[in-house]
């Protein structure tokens, strides 16, 4: 499970999580893994949720200290990658 | 790529599968004409400009009167006296400064629209007079762009995109224009201050749209609004083979100055 991109949110706010997370998958192809740091809480809680419903793919969350690891596959949609 | 103002600024959008960062992208690369900085004008170029519309060309020869800020939320009572295209471009600077707006200070004719429309994708008509609207229509048929119509009397108020050949041209539906004196001008007959607001931003949304490639175009219909009755109607309108200027035949081909001297409402 080799991440194509990887994106630390740790330090922002809601929505601006999910605003970098989805901008970070327009980057990436369909099938492409992407890596995010996400603070533990309610980032931890609503980024995967919000990304899920929009269609991607979350194939892990794992706590580390204070964060969550997050691995989510791009689904769907137009790409910005070349 | 979006800075990080941009993202910050933008979020609300950027957040809709509709827009995205990608859609974004598309309105600050996207050139808006606008003629007219009145009523219909004040709300079309404030919300364009605050979704970061990246370039907005203005028209407007007036400056700013006491008469006008009823309705004309652009200007503010300082503004008074100034040019309508220099008061805007301050208020927008102010609103977002990621705007480029480009004053024209002038009234369109067929020489000027000549020359400044074929740099932008799309024209929104706030004008509020017969005699530059048919030439800022019969120039978007011309130059084949979207043209997106708006215009408010009393309570009333009209909007369409007009985009031949898959819709009418505003020929096609209004093919000349009333006889002086048939139609009250604005000065005479008045405006409900919100009928420019309500109609200006559904030529904004529409704009914002067609730039996006989102949802339905307001293409083949006219959406007539009440405010009176707070009813919105839609009549079904569609192109005419024999229309004058985007028809089988057309007797327009080009813009002639005689074919669109001054008619009503300054």
């Amino acid at each position: 499970m080799q991440p194509k991109k990887k994106l630390d949110i740790t330090a922002d706010a809601c929505p601006i999580t999910l605003v970098r997370a989805l901008l970070a998958l327009d980057e990436l192809a369909d099938g492409d893994i992407l890596e995010v740091r996400l603070a533990a809480g309610e980032a931890a809680k609503n980024v995967p949720r919000s990304l899920a419903g929009g269609g991607h793919k979350i194939l892990s969350l794992k706590q580390e200290e204070g964060i969550v690891l997050m691995y989510v596959e791009k689904c769907g949609g137009e790409s910005n990658a070349d | 790529m979006l800075t990080d103002e941009q993202i910050f600024r933008y979020s609300r959008h950027i957040l809709l599968p509709e827009i995205g960062g990608r859609g974004q992208e598309k309105l600050l690369a996207a050139k808006v004409l606008l003629v007219g900085a009145g009523g219909l004008g004040s709300a079309v170029a404030q919300y364009l400009a605050a979704a970061g519309v990246g370039t907005l060309g203005i028209m407007d020869p007036d400056r700013v009167d006491l008469s006008n800020l009823q309705r004309q939320l652009i200007h503010t009572t300082a503004d008074v006296g100034l040019l309508k295209v220099e008061s805007a471009k301050n208020r927008i600077e102010l609103l977002n400064p990621g705007v480029t707006v480009i004053p024209y200070p002038y009234a369109a004719d067929a020489e000027s629209i000549g020359q400044i429309l074929p740099e932008y994708n799309l024209v929104v008509d706030g004008c509020d007079n017969f005699a530059t609207r048919y030439l800022v229509s019969d120039a978007a048929v011309l130059w084949r762009k979207p043209y997106f119509y708006g215009s408010v009397l009393r309570f009333d108020g009209h909007a369409s995109v007009f985009y031949p050949p898959q819709a009418p041209c505003y020929r096609c539906v209004f093919p000349a224009a009333p006889l002086p004196g048939v139609v009250p001008t604005c000065q005479e007959a008045g405006v409900f201050n919100v009928a420019p607001g309500i109609i200006g931003l559904i030529q904004a949304a529409e704009a914002l749209k067609w730039l996006l490639g989102a949802g339905e175009p307001l293409l083949g219909r006219l959406l007539v609004f009440d405010a009176a009755a707070m009813e919105f109607s839609e009549v079904r309108i569609s192109r005419r083979a024999a229309c004058a200027v985007c028809g089988d035949n057309p007797a327009i081909t080009e813009l002639r100055p005689e074919n669109y001297t001054q008619l009503t409402c300054d």
